[in-house]
């Protein structure tokens, strides 16, 4: 008996990942990896990408703390990234996670991004030692295997 | 040019690489710090100190400190002091932080950047704002370094690579100082335990021994109890809390008998280890003081293959014992063990020694003195004195028997000398049979010593008359025997509690009781015959001056005794004296007077008559005597022959008057003194031959002392050198071959032998390792197959010492002396596993026949067994430097440098296209260029990555293809070469590979097999420029258990000072760099049980290195 074309839709559906990070250069190996094992996965930290949480649904999101305010993207065009007043570039991730958590890019009707979104944070300045709202928190630089560990079971435990 | 890159990238490019600029720096200057470390400089403050400008400037910091806290096993506490800082907005030199504590606590390294928040109060008052902090834990201190308060902490805060960075920079040089540090700890102990031996001092021995086990150990409880196998018992001797830093001094509660890891470790005699307390059999938890521990080692004290005791170590960690803390607790043990028994050997030799000495004291200071009285007095004195004191009552009896009466002359009675006891309602003279005292009571049973602990609890207390007994509490009453008759008895009576005497009392007096006896004796026949006596006086005086040995004191004795009995008008011109020596069963004439001259030694020994004999040898007077233990009195020549019978073969005819009586001691005849003359008969009257005795016995007195002195001393002497040797050991460094140099100079010298050797197993032959003279040159054979007859070979195949007094009664014996050998001796060092088999011959040689005995053997073998153990300690010491060297090579070889080299590849790759990319200043250019520089300067090793840990685990299952790795460096030799990437370039160099060994497996990973071949190439490349055809050629020679390779080129011959120390020191290059790849060659080819050397260098032939690996069977 054919399944019906919704529950093929989900069935064959890639999971989204983000991966918030201005490091197009040294992320993009990471990215090719997760893609490898079948994750549809964007890597940008690009302004416009707050607005966006609102209506597209990712599964899941690395964090980076320290995003300049412009960096080359993909093709070495410059990339203006997301940048709060008043917080230090370097704490940028910090302040979208914080944000993230407390719903300010969720949309009503729940179409997008949920606030409760598994979030793991890969950050040369993050400390594993302090308390974090992320689920899990890695230094760079760092293992990918690990991280893609982390990565499957945040999502297949979803 | 134009830019699709915004300036702000630019700069952090810049800025990366002047950050990386200044890593490499300080890589570059923490690496010769690292290869500067030397015994002399390991001190960590001074080397962090000296590096924390790189540090700083590296992680770009502007504030350093390192704090340090003193060490307190398994306790914490928060004060520290502040060893180096720079720039911190305190004044103290200490600090207390509960942060701090927990950053040791926790053991891992941490960057904060910011410290705004409470739980970084602690770095806010030292003025860091932000900050890496590395924590490190050494055998002694703990340590925290920090970097902080980074500059333009807007543009980049710290980062985790930065914490890696200087993890990594503090960890590589703390794992070598770490090593070292408990090495040097661990021989400092080693010698202070042998210190401790040597001065006598058991306590602080015992104290040494606790607090290094928990030290080394990392461990709360250390304890170390005695074995007595005999009486299934175990003592603590001593227990110590190492976090309070105080013995424990509930020893009765430590109970062992209760199935307890120390009993059961003393009676398996072998080492257990119980990682969780709670979940063991064993019994733990019973004692107040075990109520934290969690985890306990335990390892028995073996010396001379018999357990003398338990070292026990209880952590309050789950499985605190760590594998290694484990391996040097056994090292510790095995010096323990012989320290603990040659401590406990020290103290009996010594008290025995001063026992016989107390003993001769007393003898010297009685002897002098004959008037019955007077002596008696002296004898009291002379016990009071040292030995006993006033509370003991002393009382001294006489005995008539023909009288059968009994005297009191010395009596106390409540610590008070009771004046005139003739007089005394008790104590005066009695006859035997009136009265119950103690006396008539020992009489009437026949008890030569009468010892009553408690009097009380005595059941024959009601056979003591009354006015006897009134108060009395303890008694010891030693009979004063002469010549098998009572002469009265000496003793003390307690009043005050019982067991008021020592053992040592007791012996002193039983021993000092034959001497009391004689001296009674004597002073009684001076009552008799008071002028005739003054000779023995005389001469009792004289001879009491004690020499230390048998011959002083001979020749002294004789010399009295004939004046003594020319002063009784006794004619001296025929006098004899034979000694005897019941060990050797030989009789020897220490003086042979023949009308009145005395023999010379040489006289003696050329007569037939008088020469050193056995007593089986002939049956003449002299040993009808000493067999006898009864005189030989003849008057006449008639006499003389009458005596000829089956036990008298011999007669002296010649004479016409023979008077021989025994002399003797405690019943044993030890010679025999003889006055005879040739020309007259009756030559000593029937008064006099008492006299002669008496003579006789003192003279044997004395001679016995003085052999016991001289027996005494002679062991007391080769403990002196075993202690001697043993510190030696510690001193001689760690090499086996100095060790053995040492033992063998220290036993060739200590038995007067003219010459050691020692030889040591290996592959089925004996192979000469040491061989020490002075005065005969080495003739020895370098090996000795094990077939070949002779003792050596002997002595190892029946693992037991040989001794040969006399090499011309044996057959076996092998000259290689040069006939200088009278004597030789022969111990085997022992396998430790196994005590049959032998490892090993030391053997000495002496000139004289019987000149090495059977004192000299028992030496040897204690010195073998102390070889044994050095050879087995100097061995795991090479396995301690190996893997000190694997996990320096490593960390360094195998985590920084791969890190390094990979980081250092990127940074040239960035600099060689920033130029091209953007206009860059000139200013911007040549510091680039500099930068490039340095970069290309690093040159550092590629090696596996293996953790020491794993390391020797995992190269025992290493296999590889010789020829194929062979085959595939040199064809990436020649590609370096094609390529121009080496740092000299010699395109004329051919390479062949010879003689391939037919795809045999050798246990060792290609890589390190490329790696030693690469370092040969290369070496080999860089010395070849000058050479018309520069050639290499690899051959490999395939050995039963090995495959060589060498490693041939025709280049210059090495200088021959540095051949010989080529794989030992870091050889200085041209280029004034050490290099240290020959050592570490070594050690990867000792690590997998090969071998690494220069073969030959000279400019004849060229110079060739080899390596050996070991073939594995490709199936299993």
């Amino acid at each position: 008996m054919p399944f019906s074309k919704k529950i093929y839709e989900t069935l064959t559906m890639k999971k989204k990942i983000l991966l918030f990070d201005d490091d197009f250069q040294s992320m993009e190996p990471f990215k090719n990896l997760l893609e490898a094992f079948d994750y549809a996965v964007e890597l940008t930290a690009s302004a416009g990408l707050l607005q966006r949480l609102k209506n597209e649904h990712f599964d899941l999101i690395c964090v980076d703390f320290m995003i300049h305010l412009e960096s080359p993207g993909e093709n070495n065009e410059i990339v203006k990234n997301v940048h709060y007043d008043n917080i230090i570039w370097h704490n940028t991730g910090q302040e979208f996670l914080k944000r993230l958590r407390q719903g300010d890019y969720a949309s009503e009707n729940g179409s997008g991004t949920s606030q409760d979104v598994p979030t793991i944070v890969i950050s040369a300045t993050a400390d594993p030692n302090e308390e974090s709202p992320a689920n899990y928190v890695f230094e760079k630089p760092f293992d990918p295997r690990e991280v893609l560990e982390k990565i499957e079971h945040l999502l297949e435990k979803k | 040019m134009a830019t699709t890159v915004s300036p702000e990238f630019l700069s952090d490019e810049l800025r990366n690489s002047k950050k990386y600029e200044a890593l490499l720096i300080a890589f570059r200057h923490a690496n010769e710090e690292l290869h500067s470390i030397t015994s002399a400089n390991r001190n960590l403050d001074s080397i962090l100190a000296k590096l924390a400008p790189d540090f700083m400037s590296a992680l770009e910091g502007t504030s350093y400190f390192l704090l340090s806290q003193r060490r307190k096993i398994e306790y914490d506490h928060i004060d520290f002091e502040i060893l180096s800082a720079y720039k911190l907005s305190t004044q103290t030199n200490t600090i207390q932080s509960e942060f701090f504590k927990q950053i040791l606590e926790a053991g891992k390294s941490r960057s904060i950047n910011d410290t705004s928040r409470d739980t970084y109060k602690d770095l806010e008052a030292l003025g860091i704002k932000n900050a890496v902090l590395i924590p490190l834990k050494m055998l002694k201190r703990n340590f925290i370094i920090g970097v902080g308060n980074k500059q333009n902490l807007e543009n980049y805060p710290f980062l985790a690579g930065d914490r890696i960075v200087l993890e990594y920079f503090v960890t590589s040089i703390a794992t070598g100082l770490r090593t070292e540090e408990r090495l040097d700890y661990e021989q400092n102990v080693i010698q202070a335990i042998n210190e401790s031996v040597s001065k006598g001092n058991t306590g602080q021995l015992l104290r040494q021994i606790v607090q290094a086990a928990a030290l080394l150990s990392d461990s709360k409880y250390a304890a170390i109890c005695s074995w007595a196998a005999s009486q299934n018992q175990l003592v603590i001797q001593d227990a110590w809390n190492a976090q309070a830093e105080r013995e424990i001094t509930t020893f009765q509660q430590f109970r062992l008998r209760e199935h307890g890891l120390n009993m059961h470790v003393a009676t398996s005699a072998s080492s257990k280890y119980i990682a969780d307390t709670q979940n063991t059999s064993f019994n733990f938890y019973r004692e107040k003081f075990e109520k934290d521990v969690r985890s306990a080692y335990c390892v028995p004290l073996i010396s001379q293959k018999k357990v003398v005791g338990t070292l026990y170590v209880a952590s309050t960690q789950l499985d605190g014992v760590s594998d290694e803390e484990r391996h040097v607790l056994n090292r510790l043990a095995n010096h323990a063990a012989v320290a603990f028994h040659n401590a406990s050997l020290f103290s009996q030799s010594q008290n025995a020694q001063q026992l016989a000495t107390d003993v001769i004291q007393l003898h010297e200071a009685i002897a002098d003195v004959l008037q019955r009285h007077n002596q008696v007095e002296q004898i009291q004195q002379v016990l009071l004195e040292k030995h006993f004191s006033a509370n003991h009552n002393l009382f001294i009896a006489t005995y008539n028997e023909v009288e059968r009466e009994i005297r009191l002359p010395i009596i106390f009675q409540d610590a008070q000398i009771i004046a005139n006891p003739d007089k005394h309602h008790v104590f005066r003279p009695r006859k035997v049979g009136f009265k119950h005292g103690l006396i008539e009571y020992m009489l009437a049973r026949r008890l030569p010593v009468l010892q009553i602990a408690d009097f009380d609890q005595w059941p024959d207390k009601h056979r003591i008359g009354y006015e006897f007994r009134a108060n009395l509490r303890c008694v010891l009453v030693v009979e004063l025997k002469h010549e098998g008759k009572i002469v009265g008895w000496v003793g003390f009576r307690g009043f005050d509690e019982p067991n008021m005497f020592t053992e040592r009392q007791v012996e002193l007096l039983r021993k000092a009781a034959p001497h009391i006896a004689i001296i009674l004796h004597n002073s009684h026949q001076y009552e008799l015959k008071v002028g005739e006596l003054e000779a023995v006086s005389r001469f009792q005086t004289k001879i009491s001056d004690l020499n230390e040995t048998e011959a002083g004191e001979v020749s002294q004795i004789s010399a009295e005794i004939e004046d003594a009995l020319q002063t009784l008008g006794l004619d001296t011109s025929y006098l004899y004296m034979a000694l005897y020596h019941e060990k050797t069963k030989t009789v020897r004439t220490a003086v042979a007077n023949f009308e009145g001259e005395q023999l010379t030694k040489e006289e003696i020994e050329s007569n037939v008559t008088y020469q050193t004999r056995h007593l089986n040898e002939r049956q003449g007077f002299t040993e009808w005597i000493i067999r006898t233990g009864r005189p030989i009195l003849c008057h006449n020549q008639e006499a003389i022959r009458a005596k000829a019978s089956d036990n008298i073969k011999i007669t002296p005819y010649t004479f016409l008057s023979w008077f021989g009586v025994p002399m003797k001691v405690a019943g044993k005849t030890i010679g025999v003194l003889a006055i005879r003359s040739q020309q007259k008969e009756n030559l000593v009257s029937a008064a006099y031959v008492e006299l002669l005795q008496t003579i006789a016995n003192q003279a044997a007195i004395t001679i016995e002392n003085a052999r016991k002195y001289q027996e005494l001393n002679e062991r007391s002497k080769q403990n002196t050198v075993l202690f001697h040797a043993s510190r030696e050991i510690a001193r001689a460094g760690l090499t086996r071959d100095d060790i053995l140099n040492t033992l063998i100079e220290l036993a060739t010298k200590q038995t007067g032998s003219h010459l050691g050797v020692l030889y040591l197993e290996e592959q089925d032959l004996l192979e000469k390792v040491v061989f020490y003279s002075e005065e005969t040159a080495d003739e020895f054979p370098k090996t000795i197959g094990l077939d070949t007859d002779g003792i050596t070979t002997l002595t190892f195949k029946t693992a037991k010492a040989q001794l040969v007094t006399d090499i011309a009664k044996n057959q076996m014996y092998q000259d290689w002396s040069g006939g200088k050998t009278s004597s030789q001796l022969s111990v085997a060092l022992r396998d430790d596993s196994n005590p049959r088999r032998a490892i090993g011959v030391l053997s000495l040689e002496h000139a004289r026949q019987s000149g090495l005995n059977k004192n000299d053997r028992k030496f040897l073998i204690a010195l073998a067994n102390l070889a044994t153990v050095a050879i087995k300690d100097a061995e795991q010491v090479k396995d301690i430097n190996r893997n000190k060297l694997v996990a320096l090579m490593s960390t360094w070889g195998a985590e920084i440098v791969h890190d390094v080299n990979r980081e250092t590849a990127r940074i040239r790759e960035k600099l060689f296209s920033l130029p091209l990319e953007f206009n860059l200043s000139a200013e911007v250019q040549s510091e680039l260029e500099q930068i490039d520089k340095i970069a290309g300067d690093m040159q550092l090793p590629e090696l596996p990555v293996q953790s020491p840990d794993s390391f020797n685990k995992a190269i025992s299952q290493d296999r590889s293809d010789l020829d194929e790795v062979i085959a595939t460096e040199l064809e990436t030799f020649k590609k370096q070469i094609q390529w121009h990437l080496l740092p000299t370039n010699e395109p004329r160099l051919t390479i062949d590979f010879k003689q391939k060994c037919g795809g045999l497996q050798v246990g060792m990973h290609h890589l390190w097999i490329r790696r030693i071949l690469q370092h040969f190439l290369v070496n080999a490349h860089r010395h070849l420029s000058l050479v018309a055809r520069p050639s290499i050629v690899v051959t490999t020679e395939t050995h039963p258990t090995h495959i060589y390779v060498c490693v041939e080129n025709n280049g210059p011959a090495i200088p021959e000072e540095i051949q010989r120390k080529l794989f030992d020191v870091p050889i200085k290059h041209a280029n004034q760099v050490s290099g240290r790849g020959l050592i570490l060659v070594r050690f990867i080819c000792e690590a997998h049980r090969g071998k690494a050397w220069l073969e030959q260098s000279n400019e004849r032939e060229g110079t060739c290195f080899k390596f050996s690996i070991p073939i594995v069977d490709s199936q299993n």
